[in-house]
């Protein structure tokens, strides 16, 4: 009896596994930093599966840092343990100080997925911009792979569209896939069905998608690719997934 | 053929971006100057754009001045508002319906070295920024502080603690009555008006 029961549950907890899309996350406590009372910026890193609001645990980060005009701040030693989704996380404090463009991106350590049988290493970013100033958006900061947006990845509205060009070694990646989900913070929303958990749309053969977004708050667009080089797990060499993942907030009007 | 030239020319020059609508201003503390940062964008910079320093509570205006090439603007901390404890709202005029300000909180310049004296030490400077902790223990270890040292940077580090509450007092004081002040002196007039009714209306014995 107790055994069948065991069974059932087991094959239960394994089959209702939906095809939930991970993501790196890199969120900010604020989108913009307009006033100096709200220029202390909390950022919380976590690996999950954003519109399900499933948490994976994630690991010390590679690296964790600011860009500031093309230059590059380590900021790893002030992160901190955090929960999110009830799996370990991490945070940081950061102190805007001056206006600038501020482009936040963690590396993490590679992850490993049985279930899709190889590494995950998803390079995610987010931008901040500060009092006022915008210049410097659209630069690419060269990372291993990235999406450099074309639409300004702050200050947009709900519905307006989205353009990404996706690079992975600095050049672009004709027909790359990218997935889309939403951060479901609040468990605001339930997708009708498991197709509807991840958005999925491919880049043109210059490297550039475009997405539609439907409804404000925070959205991550994930470029995926595999590296041409493989990593051992266990003895044997496994494929490496690469994300170019970037986090952007769509907001909608405020009425008077 | 050289009217069109000239009407693309001339759509040329006008169609500046559409971000120079929007012009930012900045203001930090830097020693005892206060620094402004006017811009239309990072790679232009407001030239020669008008600005006027006011009191952040009485709206009076304590000094005023013209960006240089850079858009930027220096000043010493005023000693109005080192003394009052209210903050300065800095306003900027970059021409026609390009205007901005911005507050400076008074935490942010009291404790601030005046200008003219010299840099302060590494203690001091510790303690105005509000790491007292350290404060201590430093001073034990440096040489050569005097009573009056001491006296000096406590009192800096107090101003700097007290100035926002300073500043809250100051405003409610300019403040007329609020809503509850009013809505309570109704209250009260209608009560008195009630007893005097009811002393009124009993019948006299």
């Amino acid at each position: 009896m107790l055994k069948t029961l065991l069974l059932s549950l087991t094959a239960i907890v394994c089959l209702s596994s939906p095809a939930l899309a991970h993501f790196g996350m890199v969120i900010p406590s604020s989108d913009v930093v307009m006033d100096k009372k709200a220029a202390a910026v909390t950022l919380t890193l976590s690996f999950s599966h954003p519109m399900e609001m499933v948490g994976m645990p994630l690991v010390a980060p590679a690296s964790f840092k600011v860009f500031l005009d093309g230059e590059a701040q380590e900021l790893k030693d002030t992160l901190k343990p955090a929960v999110v989704m009830e799996h370990p996380a991490w945070a940081a404090g950061y102190e805007i100080k001056k206006p600038g463009v501020y482009q936040f991106v963690m590396e993490p350590t590679p992850y490993w997925e049985p279930a899709e049988d190889c590494f995950i290493v998803h390079y995610t970013k987010t931008i901040v911009p500060a009092f006022g100033e915008e210049e410097g958006w659209d630069a690419p900061l060269g990372l291993k792979t990235e999406i450099v947006p074309l639409t300004r990845p702050f200050g947009n509205y709900a519905g307006n569209v989205f353009q990404g060009l996706v690079l992975l070694d600095g050049q672009p990646v004709p027909g790359a896939e990218v997935e889309v989900e939403f951060y479901n913070q609040d468990g605001t929303y339930a997708a009708p069905n498991d197709y509807m958990i991840t958005q999925v749309v491919k880049a043109d053969a210059s490297g550039v998608f475009t997405y539609g977004v439907p409804f404000a708050g925070w959205w991550g667009f994930a470029a995926l690719n595999t590296a041409d080089e493989k990593m051992d797990h266990e003895g044997t060499a496994k494929n490496v997934e690469l994300g170019a993942v970037l986090w952007t907030r769509f907001v909608d009007p405020g009425r008077k | 053929m050289r009217s069109v030239l000239m009407i693309l020319v001339f759509a040329l020059l006008v169609s500046s971006p559409a971000l120079a609508h929007r012009v930012n201003i900045f203001a930090y503390v830097e020693g005892g100057e206060v620094v402004v940062e006017c811009s239309f964008s990072k790679s232009k910079r407001v030239r020669h754009g008008h600005i006027e320093v006011r009191d952040a509570v009485s709206g009076e205006t304590l000094l005023q001045g013209t960006t240089d090439a850079e858009g930027l603007f220096r000043f010493p901390v005023p000693e109005q508002a080192r003394t009052s404890g209210s903050g300065l709202r800095i306003l900027l005029q970059a021409g026609e319906g390009h205007q901005n300000e911005w507050i400076v909180d008074a935490a942010e310049f009291l404790g601030a070295p005046i200008t003219a004296a010299p840099a302060p030490s590494a203690p001091q400077s510790d303690t105005a920024a509000g790491s007292v902790s350290g404060g201590n223990v430093a001073a034990s270890h440096v040489p050569g502080l005097t009573r009056s040292d001491v006296e000096e940077v406590v009192a800096a580090a107090l101003d700097a603690k007290l100035a926002p509450i300073q500043r809250e007092l100051r405003e409610q004081g300019l403040k007329g009555p609020g809503v509850q002040e009013i809505v309570g002196g109704i209250g009260w007039i209608f009560g008195l008006i009630g007893v005097a009714a009811y002393f009124k209306s009993r019948p006299r014995v």
